[in-house]
């Protein structure tokens, strides 16, 4: 168990160290630099600007800087609530922003706490709808509590977060007048986008839950339950849960990957002050290390997601157990 | 006193969309307390799907019990009392075991806690501690060695033969009046077969259980019951003692089933096989569905009418037949 949590976590890092040299790279292949688009200005001031940063060196050479920088150097888990918790805990140096004032490490220190509160409720919204209706579904199997989930589910699955937002926005938000259109000031804002990015997933958690738990209501052993005169709802929790919801943990990493792709489109449609919406502009702004912050923080979360999901798999299947 | 479980005229369907497949149509029988009953038949003759009707086991839909009774200790009918009654007396005084011991047991949760569950159903306020002791026991019982230790494994972590072991144990921890053992020996390796029968005897002269035994291998049956029912296309074609079965059995269909069991038949000989293949189920038969066989003679005494039962002594039925076995040369000629 220890040396198969070790060598995820071994590989995680591999995974990551890829991730942030290939999209090193990458942005430095698209088209412009970071000052480019800006008026004109005279040549000798470009020059002292690309020197300051660094950026007239080879790219081997920024490559290298770089990964000395971002490289974590120490763990201080009581500095990680500082204004700074990348550089003060894990030594992490994410370099400057070309478009802002501030560094890297405070935009995402800033930034990246919206983000993961939005990408929380999504995912609990996601989770309880998902699950109960799958539940539901799979408990009254062909009745019409099985059937009228499942369409609404399908439909939520066809719907894209860009048309889904501007719905809920206008009924909710214009039609109705119940919740702010965007921002993200008072709790009652946090609704209407985590309804948004998680209402997807849970119609797609619904299906897996309905899926897995009908799986197992044929198996034999519920059967056996059922000869000794276990009653219906010891059977579905007990017997049946565990095993049935094994589908929507192993969805759990893919989930998240999504919830955080999805929060560039949400955090733009509801103009919250968010990770995701830094990702998108630094991209067009073409704020390199900005980008690199941003994309290396996606990675190390989804990894760790996905670590997550194959170790609470490993826990709630025991035959996964004694397999190496 | 009233036998232990007295089945009349059990009648179970199944409505798929192919047809409706008359499953088990009109078996009767009854068993006595602590008297064993073999039910032998070729595969889909109906045997499990007898079983199950009587615990509430079958899926509905499709599956639909027509008509009949099945009074067990002369008081409630198992087919028609509410769910309840009959949840109380599954796992408590019926208990079941089934054919696959590799899928017949819970793999998420520890053997521990299925062979506990019975015990904190069926005994309101049993101490953990005690439930705990009692598993341990009945696991020694059925011969796991080191139970202590091996009653907090995995399903998994036994062999198939282990399995049907702790399934036995699960079975027989409340004491109950009857166990139906559903082909508890055909996944298991030859040698082990003969292990959990034997077990099976130990722990139903231990209990003073009346057993069920549902098998397609007339030798298991041999050494066993006291009661034997041959069911053809469900339904029984002969019913007797396990005398009149082997000494004196009158159907054609049970002939040919005791031609072909191995030790029976002399060294050296080819062994006999039964001709064709069942019939389909999901067609009306009106007569003798053995007659429908491919390869079986009959008369035509049958062919609209459904076959009568006829007593032939105090412990001996069959159901009259005119049809005839082809000789084993003509059975090798055919393949
Ligand atoms: N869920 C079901 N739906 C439709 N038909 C079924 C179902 N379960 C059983 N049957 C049919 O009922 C008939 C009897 O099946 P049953 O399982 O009782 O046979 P069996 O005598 O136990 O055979 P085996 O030795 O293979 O276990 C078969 O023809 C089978 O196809
Ligand atoms: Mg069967």
């Amino acid at each position: 168990m220890f040396r198969f949590i070790f060598n995820r976590i071994l590989q995680s890092v591999v995974v990551i160290f890829i991730v942030v040299t290939i999209t090193f790279f990458m942005v430095r292949l698209a088209p412009g630099d970071p000052f480019s688009s800006e008026r004109r200005i005279p040549d000798y001031i470009q020059q002292r600007i690309l020197e300051h940063y660094g950026l007239d060196r080879p790219a081997v050479e920024q490559y290298w800087r770089y990964l000395q920088g971002a490289a974590p150097k120490r763990f201080r888990p009581d500095k990680l609530f500082t204004e700074d918790p990348l550089l003060n805990a894990f030594g992490i140096d994410l370099g400057p922003s070309y478009t802002s004032a501030r560094t890297v490490n405070q935009i995402i220190a800033e930034t990246f706490p919206v983000s993961f509160e939005l990408g929380a409720w999504a995912l609990l919204i996601a989770i309880l709808f998902g699950v109960s209706a799958g539940m539901t579904a799979s408990v009254f199997r062909n009745t019409a509590l099985d059937y009228v989930p499942m369409s609404v589910a399908m439909a939520g699955i066809c719907l894209p977060t860009f048309v889904m937002g501007p719905i809920l926005a206008l009924i909710f938000g214009v039609w109705l007048g119940w919740f702010n259109v965007s921002g993200w000031f008072v709790p009652a804002d946090r609704v209407l986008p985590a309804v948004t990015l998680g209402l997807v997933y849970a119609a797609v958690i619904a299906r897996i839950t309905r899926g897995g738990m009908l799986e197992i209501l044929s198996q034999d052993f519920i059967r056996t339950a059922q000869a000794k005169g276990v009653p219906y709802g010891k059977i579905i929790f007990k017997h049946t849960l565990r095993g049935g919801l094994l589908p929507v943990v192993t969805y759990m990493g893919p989930a998240l990957a999504g919830v955080i792709s999805g929060s560039f489109v949400v955090e733009t449609i509801f103009q919250i002050p968010g990770l995701g919406r830094q990702f998108v502009q630094s991209a067009f702004n073409r704020d390199y290390f900005l980008v690199l912050g941003t994309v290396s923080v996606y990675a190390v979360l989804i990894t760790l997601a996905n670590l997550t999901v194959d170790i609470v798999q490993v826990i709630l299947n025991p035959r996964l157990r004694f397999e190496d | 006193m009233p036998p232990l479980l007295e089945v009349r005229d059990l009648t179970t369907y199944f409505h798929t969309r192919n047809g409706v497949v008359r499953a088990v149509d009109g078996v009767s029988f009854s068993l006595n307390r602590g008297e064993t009953l073999g039910i032998v038949g070729e595969s889909g003759s109906g045997k499990s799907v007898t079983c199950y009707s009587m615990l509430g086991l079958i899926p509905m839909p499709p599956g639909r019990i027509e008509k009949g009774s099945a009074v067990f200790d002369g008081a409630t009918d198992l087919l028609d009392c509410p769910p309840k009654v009959l949840q109380s007396i599954r796992g408590k005084r019926i208990s079941m075991i089934f054919q696959d011991p590799m899928t017949s047991l819970n793999p998420y949760l520890r053997v521990s806690t299925q062979i506990m569950e019975p015990l904190f159903l069926h005994e309101k306020g049993i101490g953990k501690k005690e439930a705990l002791e009692r598993a341990i026991q009945s696991l020694r019982e059925v011969g796991i060695t080191e139970p202590e230790r091996r009653v907090h494994f995995y399903p998994h972590e036994f062999s198939g033969g282990m399995r049907q072991r702790v399934m036995i144990a699960m079975a027989m921890i409340t004491h109950p009046e009857l166990l139906i053992a559903d082909e508890p020996s055909t996944a298991l390796d030859v040698t082990v077969q003969a292990q959990i029968l034997e077990l099976i005897k130990e722990r139903q002269r231990a209990n003073n259980s009346a057993v069920i035994l549902i098998t397609h291998d007339l030798g298991v049956v041999a050494g066993m019951c006291d009661r034997i029912n041959v069911m053809y296309a469900g339904k029984i074609v002969e019913s007797g003692t396990a005398d009149d079965i082997f000494k004196r059995a009158a159907h054609p269909y049970t002939i040919a089933l005791k031609r072909s069991i191995p030790s029976l038949g002399t060294k050296g000989k080819p062994l006999y096989t039964i001709p064709g293949m069942p019939p389909d189920l999901s067609q009306l038969i009106p007569g003798d569905a053995f007659a429908l066989r491919k390869g079986i003679r009959s008369g035509g005494k049958y062919d609209h009418t459904p076959p009568p039962m006829v007593q032939v002594s105090d412990t001996h039925w069959v159901r009259d037949s005119d049809c005839e076995l082809p000789s084993l040369e003509e059975v090798l000629d055919e393949c």
